[in-house]
């Protein structure tokens, strides 16, 4: 039975726990070292929980062919082939030490996504928190097991993934002794446009399965985040970069560290104003309350024992009169003393 | 949530719950009970009798335990359709479970309005594919399944064209047992599926299916015998024509008492709130001239309604320009 709650680096991701944000870095080192140690600190400056980098080797992600992914196609015309685009883009791995040090001297969580199990073996040496499975690897059995063996818990993305493939994902984390994993809902084209994101599925997701569930975002500005804060959901994961003119394919769709310290903000934001359920005033609204609301007045001088009449009230603010759901009450009635014109009429003053 | 309609009655959020009566194999390959079982079923108040057909060579292999017994279920053409247009002359329904493609296509020639498809052929794309290519309303029963595994089923059915798709909740287990039931997992269905959900209850009185009914199924499926003491088969959890009859009206009872969800009184309330809401009355004799307190008013019940406590803020502190009696009513006339 997988739990509700995951345990990530000392933080729960779950219902009832602090929203998860994952600044995800990517491929936008664009292999300076210098750049990953500045997205790093931009994560942590903007706020986020964690920064994620990406572990993949050309020889271990894709075969010698021609083919092309579309959307690397697109971004590299040049390239002879997908293992030449990859290994452009190949994170060094001994730099994974160094960048787990720089995110906890900043207070991140460094978490790295696994392409292949030797990636898993050398996070596992390093001690990462938890292991983040992509959307393409949803499939890739052989690696969640992999990961889900180390005991650490798995965020799996579920981009094109339906029930059955993220049931079969989730089988094999529970078949091997593991018991933490969290989902993302992801819309995997770059960028994804708003009308492909589908977030109700955050809810199908959590009422299938009863594990912590979030979005993976491809798509343009922090909409999603908001949103997914609203719909119930666990955590998060952005794309950023340093500067989106950058060459490399991830970067056109990745927010600068500005807007990802906007995307925390309104994520904080969002969790503190869903707030509760119940429908009341609240203890701060009471002189307004008490200020802004109407009730009887009189509109001019009222002599003692005159009979009251429609023309000789007016229903304004403050409301610390009579509730103007009795006017019909208080006309007719006789003035029980001498009532000055702007007075609030209270049934004292009226026989 | 859209409705599905068996043979012209919608099943669906709002719908009345459609009740069937499964007859199973309870009639032991013996026409003469099957036909017994439908016209007792059409005294039930149910909306459909059903039965299970399959074509033993096509449905299991001769090493099969119950291989020998499925030819002895056997109806030939003329007897299903016998048995169908009885159903249709008593006005119910008839279906039947479809277990392999001749049972499809026989049915589908004696025009049986719409078929389930059994537990066990919820993973078995070719049937399902067979199955909704038949252009009828489909029930899927999803005991034993995953919902990877319902999802599966699903696709193969839309994919084939055929939106006609009502799942039905339920572990058949002989009988099942309250806590094998789960009657959540209704719920869980709508909200992934956004399909009709009915019940299939296998246990061996009507508690779960009114409680399934509360659950938001939207029809139910019980077994159903003309004699369970005959034990042929199916028979454990089935109802005599008498207690299914007893059911539908307890599942007739409980979704008019499930009524509408916005809080309102009704007519009804609205008259007992006449009679048992308090009025400010004077507790004891006041003389003309009392200056009205909370010590000599009362809040009592009588009728009719006269000034409510709600009201009393109006009241206090007024002179009376007239007595008033002991347990009388004090009205803005008494008032000086």
């Amino acid at each position: 039975m997988l739990r509700p709650v995951v345990q990530v680096g000392g933080k729960s991701i779950g219902d009832g726990h602090p929203f998860f944000v994952i600044a995800e870095a990517s491929s936008n080192h664009n292999r300076d070292l210098k750049t990953a140690l500045g997205l790093v600190d931009a994560a942590a400056a903007a706020g986020a929980d964690a920064v994620k980098f990406q572990a993949f080797t050309a020889d271990k992600i894709v075969a010698r062919m021609r083919e092309k992914h579309p959307y690397l196609e697109q971004m590299f015309p040049q390239a002879g082939s997908m293992h030449e685009v990859y290994a452009s883009m190949e994170l060094p791995r001994e730099w994974l030490k160094d960048l787990k040090a720089r995110s906890e001297e900043k207070g991140l969580i460094f978490l790295c996504t696994p392409f292949d199990e030797e990636a898993v073996d050398l996070l596992e040496s390093l001690g990462v928190a938890a292991y983040k499975i992509a959307s393409y690897e949803l499939w890739h059995l052989p690696l969640i097991r992999h990961a889900a063996r180390t005991g650490k818990p798995l965020l799996i993305s579920t981009g094109m993934g339906n029930l059955q493939a993220i049931e079969e994902a989730l089988g094999a984390v529970a078949a091997e002794g593991n018991d933490q994993a969290a989902l993302f809902h992801c819309a995997i084209n770059y960028p994804a446009p708003f009308a492909e994101l589908n977030l109700r599925a955050i809810r199908t997701m959590k009422i299938a399965f009863g594990v912590p569930v979030g979005y993976s975002d491809h798509s343009t500005g922090i909409t999603a985040a908001i949103a997914t804060v609203a719909l119930g959901g666990n955590l998060f994961e952005k794309h950023f970069t340093l500067n989106k003119k950058l060459p490399g394919p991830d970067h056109p769709f990745s927010i600068e560290p500005g807007e990802l310290a906007a995307l925390v903000r309104g994520v904080r934001e969002c969790e503190q104003a869903l707030g509760s359920p119940l429908k009341r005033m609240l203890e701060s609204e009471r002189a307004g309350y008490v200020m802004g609301r109407r009730s009887i007045f009189a509109a001019a001088d009222i002599p003692a024992g005159a009979r009251i009449t429609r023309e000789m009230l007016a229903i304004l603010r403050p409301g610390t009169g009579l509730e103007p759901k009795h006017l019909d009450k208080v006309i007719g009635r006789r003035a029980a003393a001498d009532i000055r014109a702007q007075d609030p009429i209270t049934w004292e003053k009226i026989a | 949530m859209k409705p599905v309609i068996l043979d012209a009655k919608p099943v669906g959020p709002g719908e009345r719950i459609y009740v069937i009566a499964e007859g199973a194999n309870n009639h032991a390959g013996d026409h003469r009970i099957a036909m017994q079982m439908v016209e007792a079923a059409a005294t039930t108040g149910a909306d459909a009798v059903k039965f299970q057909c399959m074509d033993a060579d096509e449905f299991a292999v001769p090493a099969y335990e119950w291989y020998k017994v499925y030819h002895q279920l056997r109806f030939s053409k003329q007897q299903w359709k016998d048995l169908k247009d009885r159903a249709t002359e008593l006005g119910i329904s008839f279906c039947v479970d479809v277990l392999d493609p001749p049972s499809i296509d026989l049915h589908v020639d004696i025009g049986t309005p719409f078929f389930r498809l059994h537990a066990g052929d919820l993973v078995n794309p070719f049937l399902l594919k067979y199955a909704a290519q038949a252009g009828r309303p489909l029930l899927l029963h999803t005991g034993m399944t995953t919902i990877g595994e319902i999802e599966f089923a699903i696709d193969c059915i839309t994919a084939a064209g055929n939106e006609q798709i009502i799942l039905l909740h339920g572990f058949q287990d002989h009988p099942s047992h309250p806590a094998d039931m789960h009657l959540r997992v209704i719920r869980t269905y709508q909200e992934i599926f956004d399909r009709p959900v009915g019940l299939n209850d296998h246990t061996t009185d009507a508690v779960a299916a009114l409680a399934g009914l509360g659950a938001g199924a939207m029809a139910i499926e019980k077994h159903f015998t003309t004699d369970r003491a005959a034990k042929r088969y199916d028979w454990v959890s089935a109802l005599e024509p008498q207690e299914f009859r007893k059911m539908v009206e307890d599942v007739r009872n409980a979704e008019t008492a499930m009524g509408n969800a916005l809080r309102e009184p009704s007519a009804k309330e609205l008259a007992w709130r006449e009679s048992t809401r308090k009025s400010l009355v004077a507790r004891e004799d006041l003389p003309a001239g009392t200056i009205l307190t909370e010590k000599n008013v009362a809040m009592k019940r009588r009728t009719p309604l006269g000034i409510g406590p709600l009201d009393a803020e109006s009241i206090l502190g007024k002179r009376l320009a007239r007595p008033v009696k002991r347990n009388d009513p004090l009205t803005p006339e008494d008032l000086a």
